[in-house]
């Protein structure tokens, strides 16, 4: 009988060492005494056992995670604009994947909101990839928190994770934001902007959400016309492009720049004119922000809903003070928010329901048609008679007045124009007690805002050609976003002679337009597929605008727009419309959307 | 229906009248109050704080209202004609006749829960099991001593009991499933489950003897 280690003995016995000579000792003993299948499974469960276990589940750990970590290099990520990125805002996404033997279907984006020590709420986002040999995404994604890092997952058809990637973000986030510049700047307006690769620059203008002025530099190649589009298009939803000039910008002459500065004029040649006398050639709406030495400096002008800068001049002779001018000139982006006009859109949407008053009325007819049926010989057969008549006529009422399980307000501004934009909001109130499905076209990339409150819950939604799917809970709010393009679908032209041409290709007509200009409304007759011609001296106006009583949601949507409007000398059309519709069946959705549309008037 | 006129006696007529009130005071309650989906809002969010879902209340008291309708029919019928199969057949008339009393409130609740005929029909269904398996216990339960208040017993483990673990069990829980919608073996067993009451109440009736060898 062996004596059971003590001190020094016991530390042997926690190494294998020991254990491997107690384990050949008591073979040999076993050998000796005998001891069948179950003496050996006790002996299996000795420490010596056990600690043999261990070493072989902590090896097969080890190489289980390194495979996995093998896997996980199978594809790139990159989050945000130069990899920084504003918490509340979208943010651009692009995953590059290498070819795998299981082919990713589809991008799961894993996010916590909150912090540790603040309620958190999972944020899970799938995002339906095309077909490939190599997954490939680039999108936009609402980056909540950053206190957590966002994980990335490709998945294969069977939900089976093939390859998965963290980004932490917490060092790379800003919390109001930043100035993007593009190209060669002066090192004295180099050090306050983020920097960006010319071949980085997204290609969806609602990815700039999170910059408050892209700045473009010196850039030798030049940007491809997506990148200027893209960059256009955020300018007409309210962002604010800052161009330095000098002899190298002839560099990134493109028709887009062209169309965007604030001078008629190919700005390289803004030196020579002025050599000869006949200075720069302003564009409409455009204005002289400031000057050096006697000459035009800083141009400005109005486009769309938001603003281009240029900077003439060498931009190496900055100093500091005209580098501080030059931040304080050009304006902070402003782009257009639907979310509260569509939330309060939803809160006033009138409920479907079956009144109180008839159900009073069927109360008393029931309590009354029972006392009556009593006091009747065939009693039953009365009251089974009267009861199926009653219920008929409750159906009939009450299938017309039924309560609509989900409600949904809409909300789109459209921008028309060469580089036009639409921006959707939708907001969806579940009012049944169900889980429900819902699908909700949008148009574009669709991200959800969410709010940071309310009961933690994953928030997963599918994207599909601009469609989003996603399941509803019981009493839940969601609140989704979309930035599209849009095409020139309507022109107006407002002649000399006071006639304004309108040409639409709109698919149908729109009952409710006006044309603004010089601080007056004008109501157009309703505006057709086709071409229109309309004198504007007869048709009706106000002098403030939009303060008319069409509807509550048109009116209100209005009053968001109208300050976009700005601009002495400019002129718009603007046409709205409200349309109310109850999808069915599955889910009953009541369903309200305001669109309104809004282009500028060009002059003949 | 003549040959019915028997089950339909003159006392009957109270409760029909009692479960007519409590199921249309509860459809009342059950409409939603709020006008705009704002209002929608803050009375769930104050319903779910409080922990109250006044949606559910008028099938609630449906399910619970009717269930003691039959009680009070089974009691009756063994009252008047003691268990015998006749009194099988009215107590399980007097059922049907609280259910086609509630009918109009049913017709109507489907308005206010989205048009939902099929949910509605399984929880048309379930009350009427519930309410026959219960008048039917009564009936078995006539006559022994004690065995009222084990049938009172029974009616509220049954409803109130399974809720908190297995609320597809409890009536009340089931028709709560039902119109939060259901899968096709949560609709089974919450079907099963009162059927499976009546049978066994069908099994005490014919243990004792008196059904058999009754006229």
């Amino acid at each position: 009988m062996s004596r059971p280690p003590t001190g020094l003995a016991s530390f042997w016995e926690r190494s294998g060492r020991y254990s491997r000579h107690v384990t050949i000792r008591r073979a040999a003993e076993r050998q000796c005494s005998g001891g069948g299948p179950a003496a050996e499974a006790l002996r299996l469960l000795s420490f010596a056992g056990l600690h043999r276990l261990a070493c072989f589940a902590i090896l097969s750990a080890a190489v289980l995670c390194g495979l996995g970590s093998l896997v996980a290099a199978g594809f790139d990520a990159t989050l945000g604009l130069g990899g920084y990125v504003v918490p509340g805002r979208p943010a651009p996404l692009h995953v590059e994947g290498t070819p795998a033997e299981r082919q990713a279907v589809s991008l799961q984006v894993l996010q916590v909101a909150g912090s540790p020590l603040e309620p958190q709420a999972r944020k899970d986002v799938e995002i339906a990839l095309a077909p490939a040999a190599s997954a490939s995404y680039r999108g936009v994604l609402l980056v909540h928190e950053t206190v957590f890092p966002v994980v990335l997952r490709l998945m294969d058809a069977d939900r089976v994770v093939v390859a998965e990637r963290e980004v932490n973000l917490r060092a790379r986030q800003r919390a109001v934001p930043f100035a993007v510049g593009v190209g060669r700047l002066p090192a004295l307006l180099a050090e306050s902007v983020v920097a960006l690769d010319a071949a980085d620059l997204p290609a969806d203008w609602a990815a700039y959400a999170a910059a408050e002025s892209v700045w473009i530099g010196v850039i030798p190649g030049g940007l491809g016309s997506a990148s200027w589009d893209a960059l256009a298009r955020w300018v007409v939803a309210g962002g604010s492009l800052a161009v330095l000039g000098g002899e190298d910008l002839a560099l990134l002459d493109a028709p887009r720049l062209r169309d965007l500065l604030p001078i008629a004029r190919s700005p390289w040649t803004v030196d020579r004119s002025d050599a000869e006398g006949e200075g720069p050639q302003l564009r409409e709406g455009a204005s002289i922000l400031a000057e050096r030495e006697g000459k035009p400096w800083i141009f400005a002008r109005r486009y769309g809903m938001g603003t281009v800068t240029l900077i003439d001049g060498d931009p190496d002779a900055l100093t500091a003070g005209d580098a501080e001018v030059v931040r304080r000139l050009v304006p902070r982006a402003q782009t257009l928010s639907l979310e509260t006009v569509t939330d309060e859109f939803l809160e006033a949407m009138a409920l479907d329901r079956p009144s109180a008053v008839s159900a009073w009325s069927l109360l008393a007819l029931c309590l009354g048609l029972t006392r009556w049926a009593a006091r009747r010989r065939r009693a039953a057969a009365w009251l089974v008679t009267v009861s199926l008549a009653l219920s008929a006529g409750a159906l009939l009422y009450g299938l017309p007045h039924t309560v609509s399980d989900v409600y949904r307000a809409d909300v789109r501004v459209s921008w028309l124009g060469p580089v036009g934009v639409s921006l959707a909001c939708s907001s969806l109130q579940s009012a049944t007690r169900a889980v429900c499905e819902v699908a909700l076209p949008l148009g574009g990339t669709p991200y959800e805002i969410s709010r940071l409150t309310g009961p933690p819950a994953p928030a997963a939604y599918e994207v599909a050609e601009g469609v989003v799917r996603f399941e509803l809970a019981s009493h839940e709010r969601r609140l989704f976003a979309a930035c599209a393009d849009a095409g020139e679908e309507l022109e107006a032209t407002l002649n000399e002679d006071g006639t304004l041409r309108l040409a639409s290709r709109l698919p149908e007509i729109w009952p409710a337009a006006w044309l603004v200009t010089e601080g007056r409304a004008y109501r157009l007759p309703a505006v057709k597929p086709g071409e229109d011609r309309v004198r504007v001296e007869d048709l009706p106006h106000v002098t403030a605008y939009p303060e008319y009583a069409l509807n509550p949601a048109l009116d209100r949507v209005l009053t968001v727009v109208a300050p976009l409007l700005a601009g002495e000398g400019n002129a718009w059309l603007v046409a709205g419309e409200v349309r109310s519709a109850r999808s069915s069946p599955g889910t009953l959705t009541r369903v309200s959307s305001v669109h309104v549309i809004v282009a500028e008037v060009k002059r003949g | 229906m003549a040959r019915f006129e028997g089950a339909f006696h003159s006392e009957l007529w109270r409760p029909v009248l009692d479960l007519s009130a409590a199921c249309g005071l509860a459809l009342l309650l059950s409409i939603p109050a709020a006008t705009a989906v704002g209002d929608l809002t803050s009375a769930s969010g104050l319903a779910r704080t409080i922990g109250l879902d006044l949606s559910f209340l008028f099938f609630d008291v449906l399910v619970f209202a009717t269930a003691l309708f039959g009680r009070w029919v089974g009691t009756a019928v063994a009252a008047s004609a003691g268990p015998t199969r006749r009194a099988l057949s009215h107590a399980a008339l007097g059922v049907a006749l609280g259910e086609v009393a509630c009918l109009p409130y049913l017709a109507y609740s489907v308005a206010v829960f989205s048009g939902d005929f099929a949910s509605v029909g399984l929880v048309l269904c379930i009350s009427g099991l519930v309410s026959l398996a219960m008048a039917w216990l009564a009936l078995a339960a006539a006559g022994i001593r004690g065995a009222t208040g084990a049938v009172w017993l029974f009616l509220f483990a049954w409803i109130a009991v399974p809720l908190v673990g297995a609320p597809l069990i409890s009536p009340v829980g089931a028709a709560r499933r039902m119109l939060a919608g259901a899968a096709a073996w949560e609709s089974l067993l919450a079907v099963g489950t009162p059927m499976l009451a009546v049978a066994s109440a069908a099994v005490l009736l014919w243990l004792r003897r008196g059904v058999r060898h009754a006229t």
